[in-house]
């Protein structure tokens, strides 16, 4: 993971990928219809010693442009439209980054690996 | 990237355990020397250590090839849209979800097994259905293809052709899924002996 940087008038400030998969997954979950954020193997392994996570599999990709892209495994609840719920998300996972770091984000993109209760 | 080096690895893997096999049945390898080696290596504790190092880099090698292989399989099977603000994708075991979920909403349905296929043309789901005895089968698949495909484009906001296709595998009477409840109450009524005995 490269950590993203910005320059300020008294040295660098740097953010790492997993403060913003942090960011996204709280945003995430704030929306109606997320049931959960799919876990990777490194959340899994952390969960099984005790310690919880709080970026699941999202990833981060930083482009050349200083522009960021932002992949969100959503597991969705059953009865909610799929293209809303989708691009709620998006909308909320932008804004938030965004606000939070000033990092412009190129595209969010949304998987949506389930449907459960 | 990965993918290519799984490949790689299996390529490599099979193609020394091959020659080993065609070596052994030419007799290019010596049986005494083969035995010879084979006892250094029971006996010799630092061999045992090396062979068994390598079983374990074997087994893990292959979880990483076989994962890398099979996600990209399942990257593969997903329907994907985009919207302004980036891509959505949805995979095709999400679809099979909320098929399962819509099926075992109606009551005629004992069973739900869901198959879907994305093709160039559009969406093919396959269902087999375990259905009760007093169910009018025409009428009900026909009502339920309806609902399947209205369904599914309406949650996934898909605009491609849906099919769906439905296997009734078997249907049961009322008594049978009554008999098993029933059954299953009794067993979880088995009163617990000498419960509430003071001694």
């Amino acid at each position: 993971m490269i950590p993203d940087e910005e320059k300020s008038e008294l040295g660098i400030i740097k953010i790492h990928d997993n403060v913003i998969a942090s960011i996204a997954y709280l945003a995430a979950l704030e929306i109606d219809g997320v049931s959960r954020i799919c876990d990777d193997m490194k959340s899994k392994a952390l969960r099984l010693v005790g310690k919880k996570t709080q970026c699941g599999a999202i990833g981060i990709q930083s482009e050349k442009n200083d522009e960021i892209s932002i992949i969100v495994p959503v597991i969705l609840r059953y009865g909610y439209r799929i293209p809303d719920v989708a691009s709620r998300i998006q909308e909320k996972v932008k804004q938030a980054v965004e606000e939070a770091t000033d990092l412009m984000i190129r595209e969010v993109v949304i998987k949506i690996k389930g449907v459960e209760k | 990237m990965r993918t290519a080096l799984s490949v790689f690895f299996y390529t490599i893997l099979f193609a020394f355990l091959g020659t080993l096999v065609i070596a052994f049945a030419f007799h290019i390898i010596d049986i005494h020397d083969l035995i010879l080696l084979l006892s250094r290596a029971y006996e010799d504790s630092y061999l045992r250590f090396i062979t068994g190092l390598c079983g374990m880099v074997l087994i893990l090698l292959s979880f990483a090839a076989a994962q890398t292989i099979t996600g990209k399989i399942q990257r593969e099977k997903t329907i994907a849209f985009s919207n302004p603000n980036g891509q959505v994708t949805v995979t095709l075991s999400a679809v099979e979800d909320l098929v399962k979920r819509l099926a075992s909403q109606m009551t005629e349905i004992r069973e739900a097994k869901a198959d879907v296929r994305a093709h160039k043309k559009g969406i093919d789901i396959g269902m087999r259905v375990v259905l009760a005895r007093e169910t009018n089968i025409p009428d009900f698949t026909l009502r339920l293809q309806e609902l399947i495909a209205s369904r599914t484009q309406d949650v996934f906001g898909i605009d491609e052709a849906i099919t769906v296709r439905i296997h009734v595998a078997k249907i049961v009477s009322r008594e049978d899924k009554s008999c098993k409840k029933r059954q299953e109450i009794e067993k979880e009524e088995i009163p617990v002996p000498y419960q509430g005995i003071k001694i």
